[in-house]
């Protein structure tokens, strides 16, 4: 690196090596918008977002690369400017949601069916591993095979492996037109009906289905979305882009939760037929499907496992039950070799991903 | 497939002054016999090869400058062949690499002189097609032409397109990320890859990924694809199948600069169009193809650029108009658009037959595989032009616009040593312009041998350290492929004290042996 590092950056640096060399786990939290999410995690705090900032943003490069302590909000209004977005549409659940909160929950929104990810559009990404050093995986161009795709891996890791520094991601033009068509329709019927338009040439990028009701945004250009109207049907629902928005940051009084009442999120093979566990929302053509209420966990757990799929109590609930399904033996071993090649000394976020 | 041509009389010798190949040198026979001995114990005698009659055709891949024999080879028909393979070569210490079709062009396939080189070839089966969840589950020989072949009647396709996909396998693209013409669009390999299956150098199989959106546990895929075989040996692959656009139709555009044609690339995508393939060539590509395809292309242009845009017929209509008006605009001096599927083929033809094409007025050629952000093409092509006086050799340009993936292609004459000498090193000033620009050296073919001591360039040590860790998490003894895709830093001092750059040796803080 010729630049000049940043004090903050430095500063972080140094808060890592003391913490390693004394063996003393940290905790690292942002805005704390996505504290819900995961387990329990003890340690002390570590705020990241004196490293803030957009650091580049070409447009008709389709990259942003933008320091991890960035407000959320921040990066999405100057994406916006240029009429550009990130097109996994990650949900804020709060005003002060970061950029290095969204890369760390890898949580995606209504978007990722027709999208991707967030793994998906990150080009590259630094951090600072358990030795305190500055890691630089990727870099800002589309298509870059050098090296291992480490700033992937940081999405969803929840902190376990390291503090990002700053992350270069792939942006894609806000779509000319965009609208939302209602249909009334069955569970089991909308499974299968919006795994059979997932296979046809629509531009439909988003769906939700709920109590007989279906949603289905299409976007793209204003012909292509006509057609796909005059083709599909349905009743058009005005004011969508905000029905959207508050579906993404779970707004709904579907989503509320309290101590008996716990938000699973099942993330199943899309043509899954229903799985009989209670009321459910369904996004993601089916792949994504939230559950509120009290269900039996090891009932629920290998109901989903047994369709190929895992089950994250998301938010509320008995904090005991652990936040996210367990692994085989052979992944629970790769996932912990890996953790410790990055963290020797266990100080990130320890039991966060996986009870201690 | 798009390998330089075959070299009758390769000059391995003084590559290897540069890059030592691994395990070279003499077969230790006592070894050699072992190995052979414990595969033949639940291998069948023809899956298991070592006469240098049998081997001779495994001694390279694509990139034909590298070659060696492997000392044995073992063609495994099922997973739990390869399981066993891999605890034999875990057990006796022996370096194992996977091979798919054979056409990479980085070495990334090039035999161990001491180990294994393990064929996936038989494994070519396609396992499932579910329509409704628009998935392929396929072994990891498959060809990738042969999955969109075998669901088109579906109106189904496999997205990734690299140029080699008649030949080339699934496994070999997910070894190397593979790209192709429609990546801006419809993304690398590893967007389009569910889940793998494979085995671990320790003998566990393991799935990575799912088929539903997600999985628990930290997301391995991405490691996976594009681990040029260091991390895992797969056995079968989930593939995601989009469906097919109802229509294409492509823009060919000619401008009187290469930097103006640069310029209108960026143009299209500030408009907010995403095309689905937007290419460049530049003019001694376009009078090495036009006489060989008769594509229709203006050989008075310094650069032509192909756009292509699919969809829905409305949605292709309205695009066309969009790109054709940001292109007048940003100064093309000619505008055709395809009127019929065979003249859209045509203007394709060109650029698909370009690396052909390149052969037939060359003897013999190097091509490169640097990414630059597209703002610096000009100057990028500028400097290619200036290297080409430097070095006397001629190189045409072809240009994946729309990715800033650049192949530009270096003609020599392997009959003559010292021409390869300045291919050689013609291509590495290509490969380090590109890191000094903000890029990449290897946009889709991998680091293979090739391109080795670059990542000593293009990545710092405590980094080159870190890749090793993740190697080292899932191939504790460093059996997988050892040599590939990373250096060590010894490597990397070593080549440092070759090539002192700016005035700076690289890893000062290293011992010096």
């Amino acid at each position: 690196m010729t630049e000049h590092e940043l004090p903050a950056l430095t500063r972080l640096r140094d808060r890592v090596r003391t913490a390693s060399e004394q063996r003393s786990p940290l905790r690292i939290r942002a805005g704390g918008t996505k504290d819900f999410y995961g387990n329990a995690v003890a340690g002390d705090l570590l705020d990241p977002r004196e490293v803030h900032g957009i650091v580049d943003y070409a447009p008709t490069e389709l990259v942003v690369t933008v320091r991890a302590g960035t407000p959320l909000a921040e990066l999405e209004a100057a994406l916006a400017e240029h009429q550009q977005l990130l097109p996994f549409e990650p949900p804020h659940f709060g005003a002060t949601a970061t950029v290095g909160g969204a890369v760390a929950a890898g949580i995606a929104g209504p978007r990722r069916v027709a999208a991707g990810s967030i793994r998906d559009f990150i080009l590259g990404a630094r951090m600072i591993d358990g030795r305190g050093d500055v890691l630089a995986f990727g870099g800002r161009v589309m298509k870059n095979v050098a090296g291992y795709d480490m700033g992937r891996v940081l999405a969803g890791s929840l902190g376990t492996l390291g503090v990002l520094v700053d992350v270069s991601l792939k942006v894609l033009p806000r779509p000319v037109a965009e609208r939302t068509l209602r249909f009334e329709i069955d569970e089991a019927n909308a499974i299968r009906q919006l795994n059979e338009w997932g296979g046809q040439p629509l531009p439909i990028t988003a769906s939700a289905w709920c109590e007989g009701v279906l949603y289905l945004r299409l976007s793209g250009a204003r012909a292509a979305i006509d057609a796909a109207q005059a083709r599909l049907g349905g009743s058009v629902v005005d004011d969508a882009g905000h029905w959207w928005a508050e579906l993404r940051e779970q707004r709904y009084s579907y989503f509320a939760t309290g101590p008996h009442r716990t938000l699973w999120r099942l993330s199943v093979p899309p043509t899954t037929p229903p799985l009989g566990l209670g009321p459910t929302l369904i996004e993601w053509h089916g792949g994504q499907r939230w559950l509120s209420g009290e269900v039996d966990v090891t009932t629920l757990r290998s109901k989903v496992a047994a369709v190929g799929g895992h089950a994250t109590r998301f938010r509320g609930g008995d904090t005991h039950i652990p936040a996210f399904h367990a692994l085989d033996p052979v992944l629970t071993r790769l996932n912990a070799r890996l953790k410790s090649e990055f963290d020797p000394a266990g100080i990130f976020n320890p039991g966060r991903l996986s009870p201690l | 497939m798009n390998a330089p041509t075959d070299l009758a009389h390769p000059p391995t010798q003084m590559l290897s002054e540069r890059i030592p190949l691994e395990g070279s040198g003499p077969v230790d026979v006592a070894r050699q016999r072992a190995v052979v001995a414990r595969l033949r114990g639940f291998l069948p005698d023809h899956c298991v090869l070592w006469r240098e009659e049998d081997t001779r055709p495994y001694e390279c891949d694509g990139l034909t400058l590298y070659r060696q024999l492997p000392m044995v080879v073992a063609l495994p028909e099922d997973e739990s062949q390869v399981v066993q393979i891999l605890r034999a070569c875990h057990d006796l210490k022996v370096p194992v690499v996977p091979r798919g079709a054979g056409t990479g062009l980085s070495g990334g396939a090039l035999p161990h002189g001491q180990g294994v080189l393990l064929s996936l070839a038989k494994f070519n089966r396609i396992l499932n097609i579910d329509p409704l969840a628009r998935t392929a589950r396929v072994q990891p020989g498959v060809r990738n032409a042969a999955v969109s072949e075998t669901v088109a009647h579906l109106g189904l396709y496999y997205a990734p397109d690299p140029s080699s996909q008649i030949a080339c396998t699934i496994g070999g693209n997910i070894a190397e990320n593979a790209g192709g013409v429609h990546c801006l669009k419809y993304g690398l390999t590893l967007h389009n890859v569910l889940r793998v299956r494979g085995v671990t150098i320790e003998g566990d199989v393991v799935e990575i990924g799912s088929e539903a959106p997600d999985s628990a546990g930290y997301d391995l895929l991405p490691l996976v694809v594009g681990s040029e075989g260091l991390l895992l040996v797969l056995t079968e692959a989930t593939l995601k199948l989009v469906p097919k656009p109802q229509k294409q139709q492509v823009v060919m555009a000619s401008f009187d600069d290469v930097e103006k044609g640069g310029d209108a690339v960026a143009a299209v995508i500030a408009a907010g169009i995403i095309p689905a393939g937007m290419e460049m060539m530049d003019k001694p590509a376009t009078a090495a193809v036009e006489p060989f395809v008769k594509a229709g292309y203006d050989l008075d242009a310094a650069a032509i650029m192909l756009v292509e845009s699919d969809g829905t017929p409305e949605e292709v209509t309205e695009e066309i108009d969009r790109i054709r008006s940001v292109l007048e605009v940003n100064g093309a001096t000619q505008l055709r658009v395809s009127q019929s599927e065979p003249e859209r083929l045509r203007f394709w033809a060109g650029r698909k037959a370009a690396f052909p094409a390149v052969g037939r007025i060359s003897p013999d050629y190097y091509c490169m595989d640097g990414t630059i952000p597209r703002k610096r093409l000009g100057e990028v092509l500028k400097a290619i032009a200036q290297m080409e006086k430097k070095y006397d050799l001629r190189c045409a340009n072809v240009f994946h616009a729309g990715d800033g993936n650049l192949h530009p292609l270096i003609m020599f004459d392997a009959n003559d040593p010292a021409s390869v000498v300045r291919a050689e090193e013609f291509g590495f000033e290509i490969l380090e312009l590109s890191i000094a620009v903000g890029g990449t050296v290897t946009g889709e073919h991998g680091v293979g041998v090739e391109k080795i001591h670059q990542m000593c360039q293009q990545f710092d040590s405590a980094t080159l350290q870190a890749f090793h860790a993740i190697k080292h998490a899932f191939d504790p003894p460093g059996l997988l492929n050892p040599g590939k895709a990373v250096p060590t830093l010894n490597r990397c001092a070593e080549y440092g004290k070759m090539h002192v750059h700016g005035g700076q040796l690289k890893f000062p803080e290293l011992p010096r042996f």
